[in-house]
């Protein structure tokens, strides 16, 4: 048994759902784990299980108790959790490329993060978009993602008064997290720049450009350009392909 | 063959069609809102399947009063029903249709006249829908046969007002909305609006208020139990605990007996359900409700089994909650009686 089977436990939410829990630290080792065992689980979906919810160290399966009691569904969720998929593709993740316009009015509090970190902005653009930071979980609001792995040297504490609206798209950090708003929201993150792509669309079937498990790569862009793809949302195409997480930036 | 442009926004929606309302070839049934009730909003059995993308589910907080309206309308269990919190709304009805009251008892009226509750009605053009202050519990549900003409977002058409999603452009019904009825479902479906379905409810069936006066609000340990101290357990099934005013749809904050953790309240954030009763340190206990978040960071001592999150729903602030500890097997023993006892 690895180290993270024997961690394994199960912690009974009411009479219809479990949480698993894989650990208790944020550890993209935690989060892979995670992922598989809710890959092997997907085929029970829409049977036994209603659905799950992946979030930095646990996964909550919502089931139907008249088809599997509680110990049969932890038996499951526990023998999926040891497949190994031996497939190429299930040692790739998917990096999806964020294009981002960082500063100005699109990036209000870029000024306050470089002086914080004592930088200057183009060094902290450097530093944000030369790392690939692991999609942990969505929450908080639809479509919001908790990003994994910012350079500690750009860390910066939230707003003492939050802002009352950021706007879509806009690109944060709070403290060592960085992450984006999918939708007008109030927030008390520190604003450093904005993408012009939906993050979240509510009439879709995936209504996330992001799911748990993916990579953000942030791609600095100009002005013009990020104007140009807000012109151009319809037909525009957001990239991203699969690589070895030992090829992705910032390792 | 809903155009986009109008499905973001069901009140964009309604106003386009309502332009000329008898002008077409089929007319158009509809109910305009007079009086908009204290909180009236579109809830149907909640946006389950996307909780996955941060998605909250939303829907009928007392689910088995919402499920109930939709038998007796003879719907399936997806088309929404008006959830009424306190008093309900009046409103005119324009073409015939068939309804049905569920939950709490805010006395339905029909053109000033009594209605009965848990019974499918037959309405006609003109007819005026009312009710008054509840008497007893907090939510009262109007389902109608074919359901609203609002969009389906990811497979439901529950409202979510805090992100502005779903039902009647993502908000509280107001005087003057118009809220058309769902003709598209009913040729969909196969229903036909003015025929009474034969569904009557059990003999033995008791509505959550009911229930209410002779148990407890049962609850399973988990999963974060192992966080408080063991005389926690017991202080927690022994005190009293107040819903507070600062209680909605999103949860209920009660207050009472200190619960106190063993090495404080915050956790790494994990997914919570309906009925997760979370405990920040302060130590007055949270009920998540069916507008919570998806996932929270702090620490949950227990879960409201689901035969009684309809009880706990049809009780408002000022009202006084009391629990019992239930194991995980005796809790699934009590959902198979329950799903036996009324389905």
């Amino acid at each position: 048994m690895t180290p993270i089977q024997e961690t394994l436990r199960f912690a009974p939410v009411g009479d219809k759902a479990v949480t698993a829990v894989f650990g208790d630290t944020i550890d993209p080792a935690i989060n892979r784990r995670i992922r598989h065992t809710v890959q092997a689980l997907q085929t029970e979906v829409g049977h036994t299980i209603e659905e799950m919810v992946s979030t930095y160290s646990s996964i909550l399966v919502i089931y139907d108790p008249l088809k599997k009691d509680y110990d049969a569904i932890c038996d499951m969720i526990s023998a999926a959790s040891q497949t190994e998929n031996e497939t190429a593709a299930a040692d790739k993740v998917r990096v999806v490329e964020i294009p981002t316009v960082y500063g100005g009015e699109y990036g209000m509090d870029m000024d306050f993060v470089a002086e914080h970190a004592g930088l200057t902005a183009s060094e902290v653009i450097n530093i944000h978009s030369g790392t690939d930071y692991l999609v942990y979980m969505l929450g908080f609001i639809p479509g919001f993602t908790y990003l994994g792995g910012m350079d500690e040297r750009i860390a910066t504490p939230r707003l003492t008064t939050p802002r009352t609206l950021i706007p879509a798209g806009s690109v944060g950090i709070a403290g060592a997290q960085t992450g984006m708003y999918p939708s007008d929201s109030p927030g008390g993150w520190q604003i450093i720049g904005r993408t012009p792509v939906r993050l979240y669309d509510g009439n879709s079937e995936k209504p996330t450009l992001l799911e748990a498990g993916d990579y953000v790569r942030y791609v600095p862009v100009s002005e013009e350009e990020f104007l140009d793809i807000k012109a151009h949302l319809a037909t525009y195409e957001v990239k991203s392909f699969y690589c070895k997480e030992s090829e992705l930036h910032g390792r | 063959m809903v155009d986009n442009t109008f499905t973001k926004n069901g009140a964009a929606h309604a106003f386009h069609l309502i332009g000329n309302p008898h002008s077409g070839v089929s007319p158009i049934a509809y109910w305009q809102i007079e009086q908009p009730g204290f909180f009236t909003t579109v809830q149907d059995g909640g946006r389950a399947g996307y909780q996955q993308y941060g998605m909250p589910v939303a829907g009928a907080m007392d689910l088995e009063s919402y499920e109930l309206g939709q038998r007796l309308v003879g719907n399936p269990m997806n088309l929404g029903a008006l959830e009424c919190t306190v008093m309900g709304p009046t409103f005119t009805v324009v073409e015939p249709c068939v309804v049905a009251f569920t939950g709490a008892l805010m006395g339905p009226m029909v053109n000033d006249v009594p209605v009965a509750m848990n019974e499918a009605i037959r309405l006609q053009t003109g007819d005026v829908v009312s009710s008054t202050f509840s008497t007893n519990g907090v939510r009262m549900y109007i389902a109608v046969r074919g359901g609203f003409n609002v969009p389906v977002i990811n497979g439901s058409v529950a409202t979510h007002v805090k992100s502005k999603l779903g039902g009647y452009g993502g908000s509280r019904l107001q005087k003057g909305h118009v809220l058309i009825l769902g003709d598209e479902r009913i040729a969909a479906t196969g229903l036909n609006r003015a025929v009474l379905p034969d569904y009557t409810v059990p003999l033995q069936y008791e509505t959550p208020m009911a229930r209410r006066a002779k148990q407890a609000i049962r609850i399973v340990l988990g999963p974060q139990a192992d966080r408080f101290t063991e005389e926690s357990y017991a202080i927690m099934t022994s005190e009293p605990y107040e819903i507070t005013a600062a209680s909605d749809r999103m949860g209920y904050r009660l207050a009472g007996a200190k619960l106190n953790h063993i090495d404080g309240a915050d956790i790494i954030s994990d997914g919570a359900v309906f009925g997760s009763i979370q405990v920040p340190a302060d130590g007055q206990p949270i009920i998540l409700m069916v507008d919570r978040q998806t996932t929270g960071g702090y620490t949950k001592i227990a879960t409201v089994i689901t035969p009684d999150l309809p009880i706990l729903a049809q009780m408002g602030p000022g009202e006084t909650v009391k629990f019992e500890i239930v194991t995980v097997a005796e809790a699934q023993a009590i959902y198979k009686t329950y799903c036996a006892m009324w389905r």
